[in-house]
């Protein structure tokens, strides 16, 4: 005669509890951060969500609950859409650029013959670590059209006839703050593609020099099939970083002249705490941050939906062979 | 309540005794550089040493009155004034702190909530004192100033004004300064117009202006050009420039380009297009200085005076600032451009105070405030506070403004400036004065989201058709108070855009209590 020692089944719920209390420490460690993140992340967030149905200056107690009156005016403000098709285009064209030239650096710098290559990197990564606001101000200066030395190289050289309004034209000051913005914050790039190289063996590059692979196959067959995957994270994170260009927008040009270098976070500003005369108005800031937020978001999802949607095609294609 | 304000002609010397609140006669304003154009004759006896008891029940334990405004011209007397009182009550410390306009916006909301605010402050530009008042950040003046009611007696009438000073009969700030000041002086740089064939303290014509512009920018050959101004301003020079050749307006806030004889905007008459078709001319022959639309007012007022630009049209509180950080620099203080570079047409002004300051609610020990305010108020007060600030200030109460100008003490250039607001500055109505309910009106009203500052940017960057904007701007005013009648209306208040119009208005003369009563 045979017993069965089965134990009896265990509640999903049991073992959930029991892995926790096994790990306990790892989640004590955890609590400080969730407490910070609570404070200054989360709690930001709902009450944002929360003041974007309120009519509400952000200075009084004076509250009043207009539901989705905030969203429809936003749609109705052709100031608000205006910045906000200037920070996607932000967007659209700075990214590509920072990410082209600073996987160029990143290239270039990873070589370990190069000796000085951690001088360069240090020289490129600079300018994130300097504050965007003195960055803006001491721009201010170098391009002044009255005696800014690049207004003065370009006049001097013949270049140009009449020294360029660069801050002031309405044509130039969104693309002066983008290339400032784009030389301040490349390095950023750089190191996220230099962390990507860095996975790279050497053996491969090696094994392919032996098979007498030049530079640029070595490129095309191991760098960037390598660095694929990297890419649409790295994007991403370039992405978030160049929607938040409030401090070198404002030291530059304050959003003018006459809005025409106006980012959302700029405006989100403009309407929550300059009031134009009037009282500020928090609510509405808040849904226009709300709506932006939520427009990003869903730029993220898109990006990281084809970023799948390519790998899973790629391995499709590699198990085909 | 009525206005009752002196307009007794000037002459020069009582330029200044009678600058805040008088007519002036003065046809030119060719003033010598010299410190000092009071006669002294009287000499009377000027300082904050011999300050009186007030008959406050001030504190005997060492206590520290914190204190926060924007500095410049009010420095000039509140640091003198701190150190006598210090001195005479030696367990009193005031904690003084000049600030940007930037860091007040920010700090004071945030040091109200948490109840640590400085028992004095600055109200931040975004919150209106009805609002403060709700909101429980301030305290009214009448239980905290000693022998209150004497003491605003000693106020000319129509001093303090309901939804300014005075909210449901109770006293909140009171006129520290008038707001009797020219904000567009002409400051020419002595030496640039000199060289270019001009004389630098000749009153100009607007069409001499583009002559002088060019003559200074070809004489200056990249190094120095006609006109400093700035793209936050530019719009509010051209509309003061519309008011020199006659366009009868206000050049104030939210209500810039309102005739109050009609009680509607008008930004669109040809004076106002003439004045912006000039500046934009003097721009065409490349005689503004470069880069102007996308400086500030305070960066076109530091780098006037490093010779980079002949003429900048800038307020009174440059002149001390001026003295004081470029002491080489000469510069003539006059009158803008008028039509014709003869008399001028008059620039009408709200007679509202300047330089208010608040009691925060939370304060500790209001006595020593109500003490402090009580002198500082007073006629001779009022009379050491011009004579600290070197004439660059005036007061509302006349008998202070002719104390103060038999002082030797006085900076010519600040008289000088006195006599231009005198000469040009005309008391304008108040819908408030009417109609105390007006109030709930300037409390409500919500500017339109463009901006005078935003139309200049746009108009002078091509970003906008001259005619159009303004007359988009017009509109959008117009709609905008038409609006804040109508939420004042739904408030309670008893208000009509009626309130606004003022028929029996002369511009050339400052609008009498009397007159009020015709309107």
């Amino acid at each position: 005669m045979t017993t069965s020692t089965q134990a009896p089944p265990r509640s999903a719920g049991a073992g959930l509890w029991r892995q926790i209390l096994k790990h306990r420490w790892c989640y004590v460690f955890m609590v400080p951060t969730l407490v910070l993140s609570a404070l200054f992340t989360f709690y930001p967030i709902f009450m944002s969500w929360y003041f974007s149905f309120l009519e509400w200056s952000g200075y009084t107690n004076d509250r009043a609950w207009v539901g989705l009156d905030n969203y429809a005016r936003l749609i109705q403000d052709a100031a608000f859409w205006g910045a906000f098709g200037r920070s996607f285009l932000f967007v659209l064209v700075a990214v590509p650029i920072k990410l082209a030239i600073s996987l160029l650096l990143a290239i270039l710098l990873n070589n370990e013959s190069m000796k000085l290559s951690p001088v360069f990197r240090t020289m490129f990564f600079l300018p994130v670590v300097t504050t965007a606001a003195i960055v803006g101000i001491i721009m201010t200066f170098v391009l002044d059209p009255f005696n800014g030395p690049v207004n003065q190289a370009l006049t001097s050289s013949g270049l140009v006839e009449q020294a360029i309004d660069f801050r002031g034209d309405k044509d130039a000051a969104l693309w002066t703050v983008m290339g400032v913005e784009i030389w301040k914050n490349m390095g950023i790039t750089m190191v996220y593609w230099l962390a990507a190289l860095q996975t790279v063996p050497t053996t491969y590059y090696e094994a392919a020099r032996i098979d007498g692979a030049g530079r640029w196959h070595l490129l095309r067959h191991i760098t960037v099939p390598i660095l694929a995957p990297f890419a649409a994270i790295i994007t991403l994170l370039t992405a978030n970083q160049t929607l938040h260009v409030f401090a070198i927008v404002q030291a530059m040009t304050q959003g003018g002249p006459a809005r025409a270098s106006e980012v959302m976070e700029v405006y989100i500003y403009r309407e929550a705490f300059v009031g134009d005369g009037g009282l500020p108005e928090l609510g509405y800031a808040s849904a226009a941050g709300v709506f932006f937020g939520l427009a990003v978001m869903v730029v993220a999802l898109l990006q990281i939906w084809v970023a799948k949607k390519a790998h899973s095609m790629r391995a499709a294609m590699g198990a085909q062979r | 309540m009525k206005r009752q304000l002196s307009t007794t002609p000037l002459t020069r010397r009582s330029a200044l005794g009678l600058g805040a609140l008088g007519l002036g006669t003065l046809a030119a304003c060719n003033v010598s550089t010299e410190t000092g154009s009071g006669t002294g004759a009287e000499n009377p006896e000027f300082g904050f040493e011999g300050i009186p008891d007030s008959g406050a029940d001030l504190p005997t334990e060492d206590v520290t009155i914190g204190w926060m405004d924007s500095g410049d011209l009010k420095a000039m007397f509140l640091e003198p004034f701190f150190a006598s009182y210090m001195d005479k009550h030696a367990n009193i410390t005031v904690d003084y702190q000049p600030s940007s306009w930037d860091t007040i916006n920010e700090a004071i909301p945030v040091a109200v909530r948490n109840n640590s605010a400085p028992d004095v402050f600055a109200r931040p530009a975004s919150m209106p004192t009805q609002s403060a008042i709700s909101e429980g950040w301030i305290s009214p003046l009448d239980d905290v100033v000693p022998d209150f009611e004497e003491w605003k007696a000693g106020f000319p009438e129509g001093a303090f004004i309901p939804g300014v000073h005075v909210f449901d009969g109770l006293t909140y700030t009171w006129p520290m300064n008038s707001s009797k000041r020219f904000e567009y002086l002409q400051l020419t740089n002595t030496a640039l117009l000199a060289d270019a064939g001009y004389d630098p303290a000749a009153r100009l014509g607007l069409d001499d202006l583009r002559e002088v512009c060019r003559a200074v920018t070809e004489n200056g050959d990249g190094d120095a050009y006609g006109l400093m101004i700035d793209g936050t301003r530019i719009a509010q020079v051209a509309l003061m420039f519309a008011q020199m050749l006659g366009h009868s307006v206000i050049n104030t806030g939210g209500f810039r380009g309102l005739d109050l004889r009609t009680g509607e905007y008008d930004l669109t008459a040809p004076e106002v297009i003439e004045a912006f078709e000039l500046l934009l001319a003097i721009d065409a022959d490349g005689s503004i200085f470069p880069g102007y639309i996308s400086l500030d007012d305070a960066t076109a007022r530091s780098r006037f005076p490093q010779g980079v630009a002949g003429i900048l049209l800038d307020g009174p509180w440059a002149i001390p600032a001026y003295q004081r950080d470029f002491p080489d620099f000469e510069f003539e203080v006059g009158q803008p451009p008028s039509a014709d570079g003869g008399a001028s047409a008059p620039y009408p002004f709200w007679e509202q105070g300047a330089n208010d300051l608040y009691l925060f609610a939370g304060a500790r020990h209001p006595e020593v405030i109500g003490d402090m305010f009580h002198y500082l108020g007073s006629a001779e007060g009022q009379a050491n506070i011009i004579v600290a600030a070197q004439g660059n200030l005036s007061s509302v109460t006349p008998s202070a403004n002719e104390l103060a100008a038999q002082s030797t003490e006085l900076d010519a250039r600040a008289v000088a400036a006195v006599e231009v607001a005198g000469e040009l500055m005309r008391l304008a109505p108040d819908p408030r004065l009417r109609n105390a309910d007006n109030a709930e009106v300037i409390l409500r009203h919500q500017p339109p989201s463009t901006t005078f500052a935003d139309l200049g940017q746009a108009v002078f960057s091509g970003q906008g058709e001259l005619r159009a904007s303004l007359q988009q701007l017009e509109d959008e005013s117009n709609r905008a108070l038409d609006e804040a009648i109508s939420a004042a209306q739904e408030a309670g208040a008893n208000v009509s855009r009626e309130d606004w119009v003022f028929a029996n208005w002369d511009p050339s003369a400052d609008f009498t209590a009397e007159q009020y009563q015709g309107a």
